[in-house]
């Protein structure tokens, strides 16, 4: 399983990874991204099987790069884990299709019960 | 419009235990830092509330944090990486803090400096919270502050110079 993570601070992404291995995916080959539009050019050459997304970031932000994926019609679970974490931002994510939204700080067992419903 | 010290000690403690497997503890507002060079990392809030937050710490306890989040040897670390990894402390310190303020509030990037002798200001605002945070025998900073209105002069400075 192919899993592209999304974040500009290269730190979380080591926590992302780190926790999903955790959780059972040390067998997935992880792919990262700096921000939504290295996202978007990695996913259209090489789509991965699951995106995991902050939200915040330089050039494009996550949602940014949902709706993108949106208007190219591609169809990839995505989810977002990110310090965005108020209501008004989890019905964003939501109307622009994200499976989940998980907020920072989080734990293994945060993102496997998200990831649970994929 | 205020933000407590229990809040943010709560919201700090919540990113330590989560991120970092640390407990916090409030130490008050007057708690000296460690020892010097420091770093600063800011994020700013906009919106239905103006204002920002600032973590402080020694640089060596910065590098200590982030050889945790990269799961490396302190050694190891580059300066680069300890900005990177006391940014996204501030970002996620910030954003949950922004959660407790006045909605739609957007959340910036985080800033960060590093050095033996700065100031960080934040003109037009005011501190409306501001607390020392214990975790490991070191000491965190972190302050809040609100902007005072549109045409206000009063300056606010995140924190004494730390030459």
């Amino acid at each position: 399983m192919k899993i592209l993570l999304v974040d500009d601070s290269k730190a979380m992404r080591m926590i992302v990874m780190r926790q999903m291995r955790q959780i059972g995916y040390g067998d997935s080959d992880f792919v990262e991204a700096n921000n939504g539009q290295e996202a978007l050019d990695s996913i259209m050459s090489d789509p991965p099987s699951l995106v995991l997304s902050d939200w915040n970031m330089p050039e494009m932000s996550g949602i940014e790069l949902l709706r993108a994926l949106n208007e190219r019609s591609v169809k990839i679970p995505f989810g977002f884990v990110t310090s965005e974490g108020t209501p008004e931002m989890r019905q964003l994510a939501a109307d622009a299709g994200a499976r989940f939204l998980v907020a920072k700080p989080f734990t293994a067992d945060d993102l496997q019960a998200a990831l649970g419903n994929i | 419009m205020t933000v407590s010290e229990f809040e943010v000690v709560e919201v700090v403690n919540a990113v330590w235990q989560s991120m970092l497997g640390m407990e916090c503890y409030d130490m008050g507002p007057e708690a000296a830092l460690d020892e010097g060079p420091f770093i600063t990392a800011t994020v700013l809030i906009t919106g239905a509330y103006e204002g920002g937050v600032t973590l402080q710490l020694s640089s060596s306890v910065g590098r200590n944090l982030a050889a945790l989040m990269f799961g490396m040897e302190t050694d190891e670390v580059s300066a680069d990486e300890c900005i990177d990894a006391v940014g996204e402390l501030a970002n996620m310190v910030g954003g949950n803090l922004k959660a407790l303020v006045p909605q739609p509030a957007k959340l910036s990037l985080p800033s960060v400096a590093e050095g033996d002798s700065y100031k960080v200001s934040f003109p037009g605002t005011e501190i409306i919270s501001q607390v020392a945070v214990g975790f490991e025998g070191h000491i965190l900073r972190v302050e809040v502050h609100s902007r005072t209105d549109a045409q206000s002069n009063k300056n606010s400075d995140t924190h004494r110079s730390v030459a």
